[in-house]
């Protein structure tokens, strides 16, 4: 267990470093950021200035070897549009994205899993068509714009959700519906299909042929059989949603978490801000993989780890 | 690894983790398992989550009026109001700190602040007298020090403060007394007042004390206080009640920051903000109240005069003449921009000319010029960008297609802010064409000339004709003769055309009924200047 | 590496011959008019197919072109629309329908070059790692460990950035994020051949390895390899969509569905077409291509025949 444990921190870390390499090799060919950071009737001989400032006329492997160095230490230098350290500003906002995610999340879980049970149980009932339909439209409705339809009727014309912005929980509905469909139509499809697999297994039919009852042998057996592949499944949305899906629904809905400040960062040429970025993402998503894994034994006690 | 790897087959439809399993469970039951049930529990779920959110209702209370919410566009990158050059920034800070002197909206002329008096006693110093009895937010005394601490902080090139450049020819200045300062410029400057509207001045010991809360927690002399930065939702400022001046009716204002002009005229309209800044032309029917000023935001082409098919002034003559400027005022911007009146100043602007006027649109006379000057359909590149200013992609599209019309071979080119800014910069490799906006924010031609004519301007693909009167008129000190001269520099750069002079977009700014405020030229959000009914 | 539980991954449903039934066209088209859902999907596609080929011959306006003083007119239905603008005019006056048909001819163009560029990649390195085993699998499976940890759209974003937006640097940044799903599956399925009669006698009698991978074990695994791709260019359109919504993506005045909604969103509460059509555009492109996606694997594999919903 622990062994396994190590190795896949290990692997963790080669991603953590692979992901922060290419993002700084890949800032660093960008070309000069200072234009973008000082007004357009600014001189040559500021922009020279500012260049060297920031380090940028250095060789490549000194700003490399300066960058190691910074975030060992755990810190990536002060952000270029803010001036205050880039960490910091990062996990500031790590809150509410973990927070959209979260409700996000746990709305699509508690519609996905029982649509996907029972459609399941009565494949090409009615249920199941309007289940699976469902689930299609919600893979298949690019969530931004649903975001933009949600806000029009809800906030706009109907006046029940605020527009934008933080405050109580009536303002992250609406976000978190936005961000819940593609990954409740991905986990009902998912469920359904998995339990599917399960029901016709045999020990169910022997469950059954028991006598036992029918919800028993679908959330005691099946169901929880199928829960390695639901929760492998599931973990994987979620970690598409931290760095993926919040970015665009963050942006329409006007939320201050990660995938807005990633836009910032991108808009503003914000590298020592984006190399944090990537960073804090990078680890949370590897953390959420392994803690994913380190939950199957309690679907399957057979699963080891060696 | 053997977990990790079967998760994994996501795409064969996790098929890898069927465990053939026999499970035997002792008890036994009759009951037979209910799916009208579950989903009986579903709706149910469903219909109090919708309930909950109906029933919240607005919650706003909007018993007394003392306290302001306004919407902006975007967050404000520091609240070191000495070191960006932050537009988002200033529509909060001008109501926090103060310079010595103001610049006063309405005639664009700068008014002491805290300053009392200023003299030009020779060609390259002033004097200025402080105002006293002046106390910063946190009780500091505002002297002398503070002044000199201010300035040099901002000059300093370690600061690298992204404003310096408009503070160049300051060379010094020093302390006379406790309440006087000197300053000593590099050469001769005119605008030397003007420029000190900008410049800020903070609080020695608060600076020095801690550096780094600068950038979060301003400190200054204004009309408010800064009382809270939540990053990524709002600032609160609230009136300083010990300030020298006169006292303002606003209590507190908060502003929010919302990105999408859609979601910030929504929320005008839903009552969740009193004031919305960047309203589209297309909003202002749907709101409540609308005030509007002509902005300092013009939209010009610059066209290459130095080599390319655009060097011939015929062609950069006919670009002129294809433009309707009209249209782009009228439908494009539905009335709510104006023709710029054949140059990018307004009257009142240090080097207006009022002889010029805007290139009229002549189709006929385009294709005329074109013939003479030999167009035979080479291709013209056009570069813009989109995003950075109101409509300004739907404008360089419109520009483009009159261009056309006329007979042009026109490419547009979009690019990212970043590239296109390389693009404006680059007067070795300058395209044929290229959009942008110039906003003159010291109301002085010299602005505006210095940068897109004189040769050494960044943004200058225009041959060296006028350098030397430019820099003479930088240095005049005769208001007449140097309006004379820059009067004649700006009917030459429209005789044989530097850019294309489109229009002043209006500022447009969304209020309840209830606020009363007049929107200013400088683009200033001045909260100390509101009342609310 | 690899333990027995990762072997254990590949079942034996996937040890079948699943080559493509291609001989058996009538069968397909039977089943196809079966399965209505299929079927309208199927037509849907085709005709977005055909409608973003002829795009210069049937779009009814130019894509770029538009009159100023025809800005923000509703659909030909609404009050104050005309026939002339069917779907109505957007922000500088330029026909929505006709955006909209260019627009799916990019957003079909970039979904295909994209999973195909990523598919020859990623299969390819997928059936390297399958067939040559040993160092190369593990090191081309840790590198697709490693992909998959990434945050896809952080990367894509950085990408564009410093290449510039535009449809090429889009599709160089969305296929580096997408060869690893045909990698792992084509290297999934290699296993369950690599040590079959048909390999053995292969190599038995001679091939070269390469020979064996392309001519023998490819064709084998073609078509669950099929529906993944049909499923990918789905979702590279998504992505593609996002991307131009932010502003990462096509640029202008090209046309792109997400670019049409992102360039129209601050018009949206007076103009709504210039939102609703690109987004149900995207959405019925996505339904379909999944609906053929879902068919495809029922009609290719007859294993599941009766297993699939519709």
């Amino acid at each position: 267990m622990t062994r396994y444990i190590v190795i896949r921190l290990l692997n963790a870390l080669v991603v953590v470093i692979g992901v922060s390499l290419l993002v700084f090799l890949l800032t660093r060919a960008v070309g000069n950021p200072v234009d973008v950071m000082l007004p357009i009737e600014a001189t040559d001989e500021e922009r020279a200035r500012l260049t060297h400032q920031l380090g940028l006329d250095d060789p490549l492997y000194t700003q490399l070897a300066d960058y190691s160095v910074g975030v060992i230490r755990g810190d990536f230098g002060k952000s270029w549009w803010q001036g205050t350290p880039a960490l910091e500003l990062a996990m500031e906002r790590v809150p509410y994205t973990l927070k959209l995610s979260g409700i996000a999340f746990i709305i699509a879980i508690i519609f996905a899993i029982p649509l996907g049970v029972l459609s399941a149980l009565r494949p090409r009932s009615w249920l199941d068509k309007i289940t699976s339909t469902t689930a299609m439209l919600g893979i298949c409705v690019p969530n931004f714009w649903l975001g933009l339809l949600l806000i029009l009727i809800f906030a706009n014309t109907l006046g029940w959700f605020p527009t934008s912005g933080t405050g109580g929980w009536r303002y992250m509905v609406l976000p978190s519906v936005a961000l819940a469909v593609l990954p409740l139509g991905r986990i009902t499809q998912i469920v359904r299909s998995a339990m599917m697999e399960q029901l016709r297994e045999l020990y169910v039919v022997t469950a059954r042929s028991k006598g036992l009852a029918e919800w028993l042998v679908v959330t005691r057996h099946a169901l929880k059989n199928a829960g390695i592949t639901i929760i492998t499944m599931s973990g994987w949305e979620l970690g598409r949603m931290l760095a993926g899906y919040t970015v665009v629904i963050e942006v329409v809905f006007g939320l201050p978490g990660l995938g807005h400040l990633i836009i910032d960062a991108i808009n503003y040429q914000d590298f020592p801000l984006l190399q944090a970025l990537t960073f804090v993402i990078a680890v949370t998503i590897n953390l959420l993989n392994l803690i994913i894994d380190l939950s199957y034994p309690l679907f399957n006690p057979r699963v080891k780890f060696d | 690894m053997s977990a990790g790897n079967c998760r994994e087959q996501q795409n064969t439809g996790g098929k890898c983790v069927r465990m053939r399993m026999i499970k035997i469970n002792g008890r036994d039951n009759v009951k037979k398992f209910k799916p009208a049930l579950m989903i009986l529990m579903i709706l149910v779920l469903a219909v109090s989550l919708v309930a909950a959110g109906c029933g919240g209702g607005d919650s706003k209370q909007q018993a007394q009026r003392d306290s302001i919410t306004i919407a902006i566009p975007n967050e404000p990158s520091s609240m070191d109001v000495q070191f960006p050059d932050d537009g988002n920034m200033r529509l909060i800070t001008e109501n926090v700190t103060e310079g010595l002197l103001a610049m006063d909206g309405k005639s664009l002329k700068p008014v002491p602040c805290l300053a009392t008096e200023y003299k030009n006693t020779s060609s390259t110093s002033w004097t200025v007298k402080l105002r006293e009895g002046v106390k910063f937010h946190n009780g500091n005394p505002f002297n002398a020090d503070d002044v000199v601490f201010s300035v040099k902080r901002i000059l300093d090139p370690n600061f690298k403060s992204d404003l310096v450049g408009y503070f160049q020819s300051i060379k010094d200045v020093k302390k006379i007394g406790d309440y006087e300062v000197e300053f000593i410029t590099d050469g001769s400057d005119p605008s030397f007042p003007t420029r000190l509207t900008l410049l800020k001045m903070m609080d020695k010991e608060t600076v020095e004390g801690a550096p780094d809360k600068v950038k979060t927690e301003l400190v200054g002399t204004g009309p408010y206080k800064q009382v809270v930065w939540e990053r990524g939702q709002n600032v609160v400022i609230e009136r300083n009640d010990q300030y020298w001046g006169a006292k303002p009716t606003v209590k507190t204002a908060k502003y929010r920051f919302i990105e999408e002009d859609a979601t910030r005229a929504a929320a005008l309209k839903a009552g969740e903000v009193d004031l919305a800044t960047n309203m589209l032309p297309e909003y202002v029917k749907d709101l409540p109240k609308v005030k509007t000023i002509e902005g300092l935001e013009f939209s010009l082409v610059r066209m290459n005069a130095i080599r390319g098919i655009m060097k011939d002034p015929k062609m950069r003559q006919a670009a002129s003449y294809a433009i309707n400027n009209e249209a782009i005022a009228q439908s494009l911007y539905q009335g709510y921009a104006a023709v710029a009146p054949g140059q990018v100043f307004k009257p009142g602007y240090a080097g207006f000319n009022a002889n010029l006027k805007p290139y009229p649109y002549d189709v006929n006379k385009a294709k005329e010029l074109l013939k003479e000057a030999g167009y035979k359909g080479e291709k013209i590149e056009f570069v813009g960008e989109r995003g950075r200013w109101l409509k300004d992609g739907e404008q360089i599209e419109t520009i483009a297609q009159m261009l056309r019309e006329a007979g042009f071979n026109v490419e547009v080119k979009m690019l990212s802010f970043q590239n296109w800014l390389r693009v404006l910069f680059n007067r070795e490799q300058a395209p044929d064409m290229i959009f942008t906006f110039h906003s003159n924010d010291i109301f002085d031609a010299d602005r505006t000339f210095s940068t897109y004519v004189h040769t050494k301007g960044p943004g200058s693909s225009y041959p060296d004709t006028h350098d030397k009167k430019i820099e003479a008129a930088r240095v005049e000190l005769d208001p007449a003769k140097r309006q004379q001269m820059y009067e004649e520099i700006g009917q030459a750069v429209y005789d044989d055309p530097a850019w294309i002079s489109l229009v002043n977009i209006k500022d447009i700014y969304g209020m309840k009924d209830y606020v009363e405020w007049e929107p200013r030229q400088d683009m200033r959000l001045t909260v100390y200047e509101m009342t609310l009914k | 590496m690899e333990s027995k539980a990762a072997a254990a991954c590949v079942y034996e449903d996937e040890i079948r011959d699943s080559r493509p039934r291609f001989y058996a066209l009538r069968y397909m088209s039977r089943k196809m008019v079966k399965d209505r859902l299929a079927l309208y999907a199927f037509i849907f596609l085709v005709l977005v197919l055909f409608v973003s080929i002829a795009a210069p011959l049937v779009s009814p306006y130019d894509q770029a072109t538009g009159d100023v003083w025809e800005r923000l007119k509703p659909p030909v239905w609404s009050e104050g629309g005309s026939p002339e603008h069917l779907l109505g005019t957007d922000q500088q006056g330029r026909d929505v329908l006709s955006r909209i048909i260019w627009g799916g001819r990019v957003s079909l163009r970039v979904g295909f070059i994209v999973v195909v560029l990523a598919a020859a990649v990623g299969v390819f390195l997928g059936l390297l790692a399958g067939y040559a085993g040993g160092k190369t699998e593990i090191i081309i499976m840790q590198m697709v460990d490693i992909q998959f940890a990434f945050p896809g759209m952080l990367v894509a974003l950085v990408f564009v950035m410093v290449l510039g937006p535009g449809e090429f640097n889009l599709i160089l940044a969305l296929a580096f994020n997408g060869w690893m799903v045909f990698a792992r599956m084509a290297r999934g399925l290699v296993l369950t051949y690599r040590n079959g009669p048909l390999v053995e006698a292969a190599e038995a009698i001679g091939v070269k390895p390469l020979k064996i991978m392309f001519r023998h074990i490819l064709p084998n695994i073609f078509s669950p390899l099929m529906t993944l791709f049909v499923l990918e260019v789905a979702r590279i359109i998504l992505a593609e969509a996002t991307m131009s919504f932010l502003g990462y993506g096509i640029q202008p005045p090209t046309s792109s569905w997400g670019l049409m909604i992102g360039e129209g969103r601050s018009y949206f509460p007076m103009a709504w077409w210039l939102v609703v059509f690109p987004g149900v555009a995207i959405a019925l492109s996505v339904w379909a291509l999944n609906i053929f996606s879902n068919w495809l694997s029922t009609v290719m594999d007859p294993l599941q025949k009766g297993q699939s919903a519709e």
